[in-house]
């Protein structure tokens, strides 16, 4: 072969561009399903801003919280991994104010504040650390509500977003969660995740479509009218001056996980 | 550069036998990580990146180090670190391939490593880090096997035009590293 | 021939290699695929709304791609509605509606994807039907 370096590449680069613009000009051109079959469900609960405010005052005893998580692990399929806790998968879950709100705790805070199980969850950022470390946007932000979506299918398992998340709000699957399901317990119509992917707290994005709320939110209200007490999760359309979640904070004081980072989460909490 | 690799007396194949059966247990052992999932590796969900990372960090550094050591010999003519440029090169194209290795052996899911070249996603580091690691072992494996051809052609010119030209794009390239 | 030998050898181990496959699948690479149709959800609708969310002969193409486009848009885009081409509504999900109908996993799905061999991985996360074992 008579032909120099320089021009092997040039010929490799563009017949590499060519071959791959041609293949995907002919798989978008072949035969695609209309645009216009799509609709969303007229049902669906819709919100430019979802966000929760979490009323520590109703949350008295255990079982307050307990309702909600078991609630929420069980709608999703979430697995107890209970013989290796480097392993376990939650979504959401209770901690204490000294790691909910560092560096706000001192010394003669009151005892009670110290201990009180503060429930956490992913906080469905405005400015979200995971979605921008994504490779894959396997982790996005849905434009049209906010909320911060996993989508299993793309992910890679690369972990980067659990390393990016300021709040640890995200867990993998270091090992497949099917055997620690519970199988009469588990819900047939959402699926489990298999292992290496990451998952976390999605606002429930399937219920709302189909006009549920959220299954800690309903655990909450459940749970306050068996009690006689008001529930403790509230949660509506930060954008909407007449939602509820507006009306409890303008009403009493409310602060957010570590606000100095800039991530701006959507999970108020209110004592 | 291949032809460098397989010129050695019975020493040197016996050495390169022994570290393929290394390279081979550590292939078994992957398959095993393969089928039951990073468990196995005692990361936790607090700990979430390990010794993979790790070492991965690591040998970018190496790689990169083997520009260092090829940069006196073309851009300085500094004709003494003559001896060490081959050395270099094959030194930047194994830790290169180790690097990728590491990340590859790290996902979840690596069936799915392309998901990154298919929805590439320019805020994140990571999409860089395919971009670039690939890159730069394209063209060291370009230029490594051009440091072959100059020295086995004894300064022959259009030769020794191009690959200069070349290691000024692998300098572009590999910035970012040093 | 030079190194008659070692080149025979050689030969037939080359061809043991690239007929592996069809070593391991055996039976089931002969066996012509049978899915079948006939489950208790499925009997019970009338003759004439036994039909798929679009045609057989385009299911049997494209239920791949449909089935991956359905996928972006419930969880990237947030749309849940099908509206297929007689205009019927149907709701996009693996687990709830097409396996509403097509509850026999092993013996619709797993018949032609075993027969050609594919392993799609759909059923490591999504929860197939509970099956009696009959």
């Amino acid at each position: 072969m008579s032909m120099d370096r320089r021009d092997f590449l040039k010929i490799a680069g563009i017949s590499s561009l060519v071959g791959v613009g041609g293949f995907s000009a002919v798989n978008s051109i072949g035969n695609r399903l209309e645009a216009s079959q799509i609709k969303k469900n007229p049902e669906a609960l819709t919100a430019t801003h979802w966000a929760m405010v979490v009323d520590m005052k109703q949350f008295r005893t255990k079982e307050d919280y307990q309702v909600c998580i078991d609630a929420c692990h069980r709608e999703h399929n979430v697995p107890q991994i209970e013989d290796n806790p480097k392993h376990e998968i939650k979504w959401m879950w209770t901690d204490t104010y000294e790691h909910v709100f560092p560096g706000n705790e001192s010394e003669y805070l009151a005892e009670k504040i110290k201990e009180m199980p503060f429930l956490v969850l992913c906080n469905h950022c405005e400015n979200p650390p995971c979605v921008r470390v994504c490779p894959t946007q396997a982790t996005f932000k849905r434009e049209s509500d906010g909320i911060v979506m996993m989508d299993m299918h793309r992910c890679i398992g690369c972990r980067f977003c659990m390393a990016g998340c300021p709040y640890g709000a995200r867990s993998f699957n270091y090992v497949n969660p099917r055997p620690y399901l519970d199988e009469e317990n588990e819900n047939p119509e959402f699926p489990t995740r298999m292992k290496g992917v990451v998952e976390k707290c999605t606002f429930c994005y399937e219920r709302l479509a189909k006009g549920l709320e959220p299954a800690c939110v309903e655990a909450a209200k459940e749970n306050a009218q068996k009690n006689g007490t008001t529930p403790g999760l509230i949660f509506g359309c930060l954008d909407d001056p007449n939602s509820e979640v507006r009306k409890i904070l303008s009403e009493r004081f409310s602060i957010r996980r570590k606000p100095e980072l800039g991530t701006g989460p959507s999970v108020y909490y209110v004592l | 550069m291949l032809e460098k690799a397989i010129y050695g007396g019975r020493r040197y194949w016996v050495w390169i036998f022994f570290l393929l059966g290394v390279i081979g247990v550590g292939f078994l052992a992957y398959l095993y990580q393969f089928k039951q999932g990073l468990g196995v590796t005692g990361m936790s969900r607090d700990v979430s990146w390990g010794l993979y990372i790790g070492q991965f960090t690591f040998l970018v550094g190496v790689a990169a180090s083997g520009v260092m050591v090829v940069l006196p010999y073309y851009l300085h003519d500094y004709k003494k670190f003559g001896r060490l440029t081959i050395l270099g090169e094959f030194l930047a194209i194994a830790a290169v391939i180790m690097c990728m290795l590491f990340i590859f052996v790290d996902l979840g899911q690596p069936l799915r490593v392309l998901n990154v070249i298919l929805h590439p996603t320019p805020n994140s580091v990571m999409f860089y880090d395919m971009i670039v690691l690939s890159g730069y072992l394209f063209l060291n494996i370009l230029i490594g096997k051009d440091v072959c051809v100059f020295v086995c052609q004894f300064f022959y010119p259009p030769v020794r035009l191009s690959l200069s030209h070349l290691v000024e794009v692998k300098e572009m390239v590999s910035s970012p590293w040093r | 021939m030079y190194n008659a030998g070692k080149i025979i050898i050689g030969i037939v181990i080359f061809v043991g290699l690239i007929t592996l496959p069809f070593w391991f699948s055996g039976e089931k690479a002969t066996a012509k695929p049978d899915p079948k149709l006939d489950t208790p959800e499925i009997l019970q609708l009338p003759e004439a709304e036994r039909t798929c969310v679009e045609s057989k002969e385009y299911m049997k193409r494209e239920h791949m791609k449909m089935l991956n486009e359905w996928r972006d848009w419930v969880v990237r885009d947030g749309l849940t509605i099908y509206v297929n081409e007689q205009g019927k509504e149907y709701t996009m999900s693996l687990q709830n509606t097409c396996m509403n109908c097509h509850s026999n996993k092993t013996k619709f799905c797993d018949e032609c994807h075993n027969y050609a061999s594919v392993n799609p991985y759909c059923w490591d996360c999504h929860i197939a039907p509970k099956e009696n074992a009959s």
